[in-house]
Order: C-alpha cells, then structure tokens, then sequence
C-alpha cells in the first residue's frame, strides 16, 4: 500500500479527476473530501462491503426451490388480520 | 426468455412467469458488477393468490434476486436520489422510478429480511436501473413484522 503523508488543506490526487482532500483532522478521525467523475463509485469500505454481502446472500438460483409462495401467504396473512396463520 | 408454460410445470420451482420488462444496469448490482441485464417479473405463487414479490434475473446466467416494494414493508419509506442519480436514469424525478429492495430468503421465514439500505432503482421508460445507498436505513429489515408473529 502507498502511504503518504499529508496535512489538513492538502490533496492527493488518483489519476486524472480524481482528487481526496483532507479536510480536517479531529480526535483520531480524519475527514476526507473527494473529487471523482460521475462513474466513480465512492463510498465508505464498511457499508460497501456490507451491501455485497447482502446482496450475494439474496441472490437464488433459478432452478432453486425457494419458499417465496409460503412467504406469499404469511405475509398476505400479517397484513390482513395481525398475527399470521 | 421465460414464458409462463416453461414454469407451468413446475411450480416448486422458483418462478411463475408472466410478464417480463427489460433492464440495464449500467454499473450491475454491489458485488455483481458483470451482470449488466435483467429482467423484471412479477412472482406469481402456484396457488393462484397474489404475491408482492418479483424477480430479476440476470439474462445470461441464472441468477436471480427476489424483490419487494419497500413501500410494502415500511410505510414511510423514503429516498432522494441527487439530480445527477436521476439524470443517469434518465429519469426527470424521483416519482419516474420505480424503487425495489432485495429480499434474503432465509431458512425459516421469520428470518427473511429486506435491504433497505441498497433499494433498487428502475426506470421504466429508459428500463435503466441502478442499486442506490441510502445509509441510514438497515441492511437486514424483517419482512414480516417481528411483533406479529
């Protein structure tokens, strides 16, 4: 990994349009601001990796007998009268 | 392309079939990038009854993601995706979309939940769509409420 070392006002830069500025620095927490073209994702690692995740656990197989018409029904069955069946 | 006979005959399986609308997601799913095209159907159960779910599949593969309007789970369930969010759509507004969360089917079904963190976003004039954050929602909702089972 490179490191480098900067302080608050000052950037690096990751190719040509995208630049990361650190804005403050602050009880141990840094704060970024960042420059990147529309079609750069930029999000924090921690809900990015939280979100593949959930998505890989949702993701079926077709041919995968899933128990969506029991699910159909007891959720047709908490919205109608409460408690299910 | 599915048609509802192919599945007709099999009901255990995961899907009833009838109608089917195109997507392309520029930038895939999270974690899925190389499945750009989907397509959107309504799961209809084996019983005949009505079903809030859906399903995208993947066109050249067979996976797939079952889907549910969040607005079914939460009723005030919210987002305000940016100018540039909506002009990647092609959409005009935020009441162009159609807004979709995943459903994680689980072993038992008081353990199935909706990402309400990542909804699904589609066009259905352009048929483009793209997986949105919205943070502070969960990642795991439970589909059927907790308190009414």
């Amino acid at each position: 990994m490179l490191v480098l070392t900067r302080r608050p006002g000052e950037s690096i830069t990751i190719g040509d349009d995208i630049v990361v500025t650190v804005v403050t620095t602050a009880g141990g927490q840094v704060r970024l601001g960042i420059t990147a073209p529309q079609n750069v994702r930029v999000m924090r690692e921690e809900i990015l990796k939280a979100l593949q995740a959930e998505n890989s656990a949702a993701a079926k197989r077709l041919n995968q007998a899933l128990p969506l018409d029991k699910l159909a029904k007891r959720w047709r069955g908490t919205k109608e009268d409460g408690p299910g069946e | 392309m599915n048609s509802p006979q192919k599945h007709a005959a099999d009901r255990s399986s995961i899907a009833t079939l009838a109608a089917d609308d195109q997507f392309f997601f520029p930038e895939g799913l999270l974690g899925f990038s190389s499945h750009q095209n989907f397509t959107l159907s309504p799961y209809q159960p084996g019983d005949g009854n009505e079903s809030p779910f859906f399903l995208l599949q993947a066109k050249d593969d067979d996976l797939c993601f079952p889907l549910v309007s969040p607005h079914l789970v939460v009723s005030d369930y919210q987002l305000q995706p940016a100018p540039e969010l909506l002009a990647k759509l092609g959409a005009g507004s935020a009441t162009d979309l159609t807004v979709m969360v995943t459903v994680t089917i689980r072993d038992r079904l008081e353990e199935v939940t909706v990402n309400l963190q990542g909804p699904i976003l589609l066009n259905p004039v352009s048929h483009l769509g793209l997986q949105f954050v919205i943070e502070p929602y969960p990642v795991r909702y439970p589909l059927i409420n907790p308190r009414q089972i």
